[in-house]
């Protein structure tokens, strides 16, 4: 079979999801649009009466804001990374899964520096960081790989969607409003799959496979260094740098799982994406867990062997105030995906996409464990300071702008598979099939 | 039925009534909060004594400052209160109104100068007040040097009604350096009977960028003098350097980042990017490329 037919073939599946909306997609949409609106309202509360509206206070200045950002930036660089480095190693199983990876590297992209925003009162002096730049801040480091990041992601999603947009732009039965189909031939810039196309695109996306992993872990590493660099108790570690990398990628599988699950349910692709494509990435995953568990352990216990004065106060406080979130986030957030995972009488899509659930709800709290508590045990004592300014409770501003935030990074996931196929069709190959081994690939 | 609806819309109208009467009763029964008046007086080394006072409610967190409330200040008399002045606490909840402490106020038996400060109260907030007795006194710092040992010589003196000063004996002085949260206790002085008391300057203190160091001796909260605060500059602190010209500096406010920090951000830089133009080249050429297809082809 040509490639163009099988891609015809593919095209024909896919392309109800592209042409029309089902009305439980409709209200899915509607119901996201929703929560946005409401983030939008707590942001207008926000700006309009200041930052007294959060429970942030002149002791814990970052609260879920920053965790927020923390997540969707580790998200991010996991789609990256994961997109990346099975595109370089020629993993044939990749296929039906990547573009959701390019998908949630994107986005999170897009709505992680957002949070950022919000943890600043003074927004009109946002210029000066640009205008008064200094390059020792970890901040201006953070500015400049963020936006690095921003544009070589963007350049290597775009380079993976090529081959599929000329496939759309030429495929004559899709039936697509006429904006969708000028986007769709403004996008492909004329690509017909010459030899020296093919050539070109290849040289291109290999390379930026490469790039996109390697900023993915320079960027997250600046960002670990924002807070190993400044000597409060429990940030200034070495190992924050690889720490970081991992929880992030770590997290980003577990959202890969879950966006697996969901679009393979709702969009049917069971023939495409089969319990194979879940162990494997469950096996990353589990990987993943013990690293990650590895360095939570090296991290705690080199603190806790230290008996530095403030880092047992700060160890005190995680096994007092928050012991409960520390055994979820860092034994519960381990030990589900290694015995899910490991397994294998347990490795069902099913308990998969829950383990996967499970780390995305542990790796969150993981990052709220690592910003509130130090910032309520500084090394200078807390003077002639009122109760609840040492301590930090996030008020419903700070939760609605957070459910804002994921209820935006669905829509828009959402939003781009009516625009593109969740599916790499480009890859893909429709082969004949045979009685008894029809998912098999 | 009709009955019903009657009498349902009835006792509904009788709840409204009862709960805008309750509310009303609510209204009247507001009692204004309860303030607090901490009145205290400060004799400085510029002959002044400031009258200072914090206006505060009371609640059950704790108290919050009243801002923007004004306090008036009298001189208590034999024949009655005197007022000296007016003035509006700010947003910590302080007004301070600063006299001449060589004043034509009148002293009671015991030679003592007596101020109160007043909050009239409003209907929100209750009227609260403060009395303070002092005899004003004056501390002057100085210093000297001594086979090679520097000291701090504090002299305190209390001023008469008629303009004479005596030297205050037996008197306890802390010397101390302001720093950043609190005042740095750097020695107790025993005044002795001619109102001198000596220490030995400490070496190891910062100063600001020269050297220079403020030194406040001050008297706490004596039942005689009040607080009693002295102060002067000089050049004894250890020099603290903003960039120091034997190390490189990582501090923020330094005027340009380490060589090591700039090359290694510039060989990234323009690594990443440079791929990044390599791949947008790629992409220009692939549009390019199209054009120049043949007819059939380049519809696309």
């Amino acid at each position: 079979m040509s490639d163009t037919a099988s891609s015809n073939i593919l095209l024909r599946e896919f392309a109800p999801q592209i042409e029309r909306t089902g009305t439980l997609g409709k209200l899915w949409i509607t119901f996201l649009i929703g929560v946005v609106l409401l983030g939008f309202f707590a942001l207008y509360w926000q700006v309009s009466r200041g930052h007294i509206v959060t429970g942030m206070r002149d002791n814990v200045v970052w609260g879920v804001y920053i965790v927020n950002f923390i997540f969707f930036m580790g998200i991010s660089y996991a789609g990256a990374l994961i997109s990346g480095a099975l595109h370089l190693f020629h993993a044939e199983w990749r296929k039906p899964i990547i573009r959701m990876a390019e998908f949630i590297t994107i986005i999170s992209l897009l709505i992680g520096p957002g949070f950022i925003m919000m943890c600043i009162g003074r927004l009109d002096r946002l210029p000066n960081l640009i205008l008064f730049g200094r390059i020792q801040s970890p901040i201006t480091w953070d500015v400049i790989a963020i936006s690095t990041d921003i544009f070589g992601c963007i350049l290597f999603l775009y380079l993976a969607l090529l081959r599929d947009l000329a496939k759309l732009r030429d495929f004559d039965e899709l039936k697509v409003p006429n904006w969708k189909k000028k986007m769709y031939k403004i996008l492909a810039i004329g690509y017909t799959g010459t030899p020296e196309q093919q050539l070109r695109l290849k040289k291109s996306t290999d390379i930026m496979a490469g790039m996109v992993i390697a900023i993915a872990i320079i960027v997250y590493s600046v960002l670990a260094w924002i807070f190993s660099v400044t000597l409060q108790p429990g940030w200034h570690s070495t190992i924050f740098g690889p720490y970081f990398v991992i929880a992030a990628v770590y997290s980003g599988t577990g959202v890969l799982i879950v966006a697996m699950y969901f679009f393979r349910k709702v969009y049917h692709l069971e023939e495409h994406i089969t319990l194979k494509h879940f162990v494997n990435i469950g096996v990353i995953m589990l990987v993943l867990a013990a690293f990650f568990g590895y360095f939570t352990f090296s991290e705690y216990l080199t603190k806790w062997y230290g008996s530095e004065k403030n880092d047992e106060q700060l160890i005190a406080i995680l096994f007092k105030d928050y012991y409960s979130l520390f055994i979820l986030s860092n034994y519960i957030g381990v030990l589900v995906p290694l015995i899910v995972v490991g397994f294998k009488k347990l490795r069902t899509i099913n308990n998969i996409t829950i383990a996967a659930f499970i780390v995305i709800i542990a790796l969150w709290l993981n990052r709220y464990l690592i910003v509130v508590p130090t910032l309520e045990s500084p090394y200078l004592p807390i003077q002639e300071s009122r109760d609840a300014w040492a301590h930090y409770s996030a008020t419903w501003v700070e939760w609605s702008l957070t459910a804002g935030g994921v209820a935006l990074f669905c829509l828009l996931f959402t939003l781009a598979s009516k625009m593109i196929p969740i599916v790499q069709v480009s890859d893909l190959k429709e082969e004949p099939k045979e009685a008894g081994d029809i998912y098999l690939r | 039925m009709k009955r019903i609806k009657t009498g349902i819309i009835l006792v509904i109208l009788f709840l409204a009534g009862m709960m805008q009467g309750f509310a009303q009763n609510n209204a009247d029964t507001t009692s204004p909060a309860v303030t607090v008046l901490r009145f205290a007086c400060v004799s400085t080394s510029d002959d002044s004594i400031q009258l200072k006072s914090v206006v505060s409610v009371k609640h059950d967190d704790g108290s919050t400052n009243l801002v923007n409330a004004p306090v008036i200040f009298y001189s208590v008399e034999k024949d009655g209160d005197l007022k000296i002045g007016e003035v509006k606490t700010d947003v910590h909840g302080t007004a301070v109104l600063k006299i001449p402490a060589r004043n034509t106020y009148l002293r009671n038996d015991q030679q003592m100068l007596s101020f109160k400060a007043m909050y009239d109260g409003n209907n929100k907030y209750e009227a609260s007040e403060g009395e303070f007795s002092l005899k004003p006194a004056k501390l002057v710092v100085s210093f000297y040097e001594e086979d090679s040992i520097r000291y701090v010589k504090v002299e305190g003196t209390q001023l008469n009604s008629d303009g004479t000063e005596v030297s205050i004996g037996a008197v306890d002085v802390i010397v101390s350096v302001p720093k950043m949260f609190s005042m740095l206790k750097i020695a107790e002085i025993s005044l002795d009977s001619t109102g001198v008391g000596t220490a030995e300057f400490p070496r190891d203190i910062i100063g600001d960028s020269t050297g220079n160091l403020t030194v406040v001796a001050s008297i706490e909260e004596n039942d005689i003098f009040g607080t009693v605060q002295g102060s002067s500059d000089k050049n004894w602190g250890l020099h603290k350097h903003l960039i120091s010209p034997d190390r490189p500096s990582r501090e923020l406010w330094t005027p340009i980042a380490p060589l090591w920090m700039i090359i290694t951000l510039i060989v990234m830089l323009l690594g990443v990017w440079g791929h990044y133009v390599y791949a947008v080249v790629q992409l220009v050429m692939i549009s390019k490329s199209s054009k120049t297809l043949p007819a059939e082809n380049s519809k696309k």
